[in-house]
């Protein structure tokens, strides 16, 4: 039977039935090339396309020929003439084609990496992320950063440039703001939450690309809040056992006080037991009781402990006095005592080595203060050293505290020995 | 037969009298110097050569008689040195045999007398007590803690922070927070802060050099 045998609606079907595979072809075509699945397809559904829009043209216009006009146009006519079993042949292995390809396309779209993929697995990201070019075209955006330059910036990311510059000049919409800690550039949202934002250079293929990620950093920035909070109560708690130390020694002095007293008490207490058997029964040593007795009075009477704490200098005079060293004092002593404590030092190693090289019996320590330094120069009446004076061990250790502690030192060996230090008013 | 030439060095007047009574009391020993500074303890021996030193360690000036003991030892090494404590502060007995004191003894704890303990150092003896005296902190006795407890400890007391615990002793600052929750653990305190408090009062922890800066 040819085409022209077949009955008038018949051929309206057909042309219906081809017009709807045109467009499925078509949109074959459409979704094969945004899923990137391939040339190889993309053509083929081209071919099948234009192999079913002919169908559909060709039944068109048998129809529209048999319902205008008269003789039939080329074409018509040509179809006219093709037996009606190609025709369906053709039509039927066009819709077999339909049905396989999409269970193919279907099958591989879903195990395929495709853009449309891309796009939609960035979107299920917690933090932003945009890349563009260095002019600023956006080349991939997620939800997550349209979303934060909206709320942030009242816009989304129509520009990767502007919206690097938006940061960097921290304009941003009421309840935000952006703040920098360093390299970091932190963003807080009217909601609470804070973002990591970054931005990195890069070049993929041959092109720069810009790219601008925002973390979400929510959680940490409270930890830290919390921990800075923790850090500075530490500190302080840490500056209350300080101050606690220094004064736990009258505490402890107090405690060996305590026991000493309980060791006189017990040495009182056997006097008195060894007195009282002297006495009922004249049993004893009485030279040595009276010993024992003398002993304990006196140390009952100098059981008055000083409570004025003597100075370092002072402690050092009367030590210096002890072994026949007289030390004479020119200027007012700095009352600092970061200073005093060195001014200690150095008149201790002097009078060690005035006595022990220079047999010396006499220190001068001259000391000048101006708004900035206090100077201090040690000399002894001691013999001249023979040599320069070689600073070792004491010495060393006084040179290495002064200037530790922003001062100089110079030792002066002739005509007269000098030691001079220079230091820095606390 | 010469007696033998003793200073006494404490900064506890009691403590020196108690001392030299002990001294007073026997004829092989002769007081020469009773110093209430271990920093001028040196000064002394520009006069007179002891031959025997009792230093106590911890002093009300700040100065370290581990320190003094140790100038002496290295510029008169024939003076021999008893170094005395009332505090249980484990580690002053480790660092006086590090210095090569002769001999140790706990003022309060110590079953022997000082003069037995001088005796025996005088006949070459070096006599030391088996561990620091024990003591109680908290719920847990002196002996519970570890080497580096006590370490951490003894830092902790100088209100540094916990990193500063680490950097100082070469660990890691989650190291220290572990050891200190175990001290607290041990002890039944509430707070690092009654931890190093508690442990200095009773001088198990004691940071001479801290105590020299104060």
């Amino acid at each position: 039977m040819l085409i022209s045998q077949l009955p008038f609606f018949i051929l309206q079907l057909m042309a219906i039935y081809t017009f709807i595979l045109s467009a499925f072809y078509l949109w074959c075509i459409i979704r094969s090339i945004n899923a990137g699945i391939g040339k190889m397809f993309c053509t083929i559904y081209i071919f099948l396309f234009a192999g079913s829009f002919v169908c559909m043209y060709g039944f068109d216009y048998i129809l529209r020929d048999i319902n205008v006009r008269y003789p039939f146009s080329a074409f018509s006519k040509w179809m006219l003439e093709m037996p009606a079993v190609v025709v369906f042949s053709a039509v039927m292995l066009l819709t077999a084609f339909a049905v396989i390809g999409q269970i193919i396309i279907s099958k591989r779209i879903v195990s395929m990496l495709t853009p449309a993929s891309l796009q939609e697995g960035l979107d299920l990201m917690p933090d932003g992320i945009a890349f563009g070019t260095e002019d600023g075209i956006p080349l991939l955006v997620n939800q997550k950063m349209q979303s934060i330059s909206t709320a942030a910036f009242g816009a989304g990311v129509l520009d990767t440039q502007l919206l690097g510059s938006r940061i960097s000049s921290g304009n941003t919409e009421d309840g935000c703001r952006i703040m920098h800690r360093g390299e970091g550039v932190f963003l807080h949202m009217a909601d609470g939450s804070v973002w990591d934002m970054r931005e990195h250079h890069t070049v993929m293929g041959n092109t720069e690309v810009c790219e601008h990620i925002a973390y979400n950093i929510t959680e940490q920035y409270q930890k830290s809040m919390e921990l800075t909070i923790r850090n500075k109560h530490l500190a302080a708690v840490n500056n209350k056992i300080r101050e606690y130390n220094k004064n736990i020694d009258s505490i402890i002095r107090d405690k060996e006080i305590l026991a000493a007293k309980i060791n006189l008490h017990d040495n009182i207490g056997r006097s008195l037991l060894v007195l009282r058997s002297y006495l009922s029964r004249n049993d004893g040593n009485r030279e040595q009781l009276i010993a024992l007795w003398q002993a304990v009075i006196s140390m009952l009477r100098n059981e008055s402990v000083s409570n004025e704490k003597e100075n370092s200098i002072s402690i050092l005079v009367k030590a210096a006095q002890d072994v026949g060293v007289k030390i004479c004092f020119d200027g007012e002593l700095p009352s600092y005592k970061k200073t005093e404590k060195i001014i200690s030092l150095a008149i201790h190693e002097s009078l060690i080595n005035a006595v022990k090289y220079a047999g010396s019996d006499e220190l001068l320590i001259k000391m000048k203060e101006n708004h900035k330094t206090v100077t201090v120069r040690i000399t002894n009446n001691g013999t001249v050293p023979e040599d320069t004076v070689v600073e070792k061990g004491g010495l060393k250790n006084l040179r290495r505290t002064v200037e530790l502690n922003g001062g100089s030192m110079r030792i002066i060996s002739k005509p007269v020995f000098v030691l001079e230090i220079v230091l820095e008013k606390e | 037969m010469n007696k033998i030439k003793v200073m006494i060095v404490d900064d506890q007047s009691i403590s020196r009298q108690l001392f030299e009574m002990y001294i007073k009391s026997s004829e092989k020993y002769e007081l020469i110097f009773s110093v209430a500074s271990a920093a001028v303890a040196d000064v002394y021996f520009l006069k007179q050569r002891a031959d025997l030193v009792i230093m106590d360690i911890l002093m009300n000036d700040s100065s370290n008689g581990l320190e003094a003991a140790e100038k002496i030892k290295n510029q008169y090494p024939c003076t021999k040195i008893i170094a005395v404590t009332s505090m249980p502060e484990y580690s002053w007995i480790q660092r006086a045999k590090e210095i090569g004191i002769e001999s140790f003894w706990y003022k309060e704890t110590d079953e022997g007398t000082l003069l037995d303990v001088m005796d025996r150092t005088m006949a070459g003896e070096s006599v030391y007590p088996d561990s620091a005296p024990s003591v109680k902190l908290g719920l847990a006795d002196s002996t519970e803690f570890t080497r580096r407890e006590l370490e951490i400890l003894r830092v902790i007391t100088t209100g540094a922070s916990n990193a500063a615990v680490g950097e100082f002793l070469g660990i890691s600052e989650n190291t220290v927070k572990s050891h200190v929750r175990n001290m607290l653990e041990k002890t039944g305190y509430k707070s690092r802060t009654e931890l190093a408090i508690k442990a200095r009062v009773i001088g198990l922890a004691i940071d001479l050099q801290d105590n020299e800066q104060t």
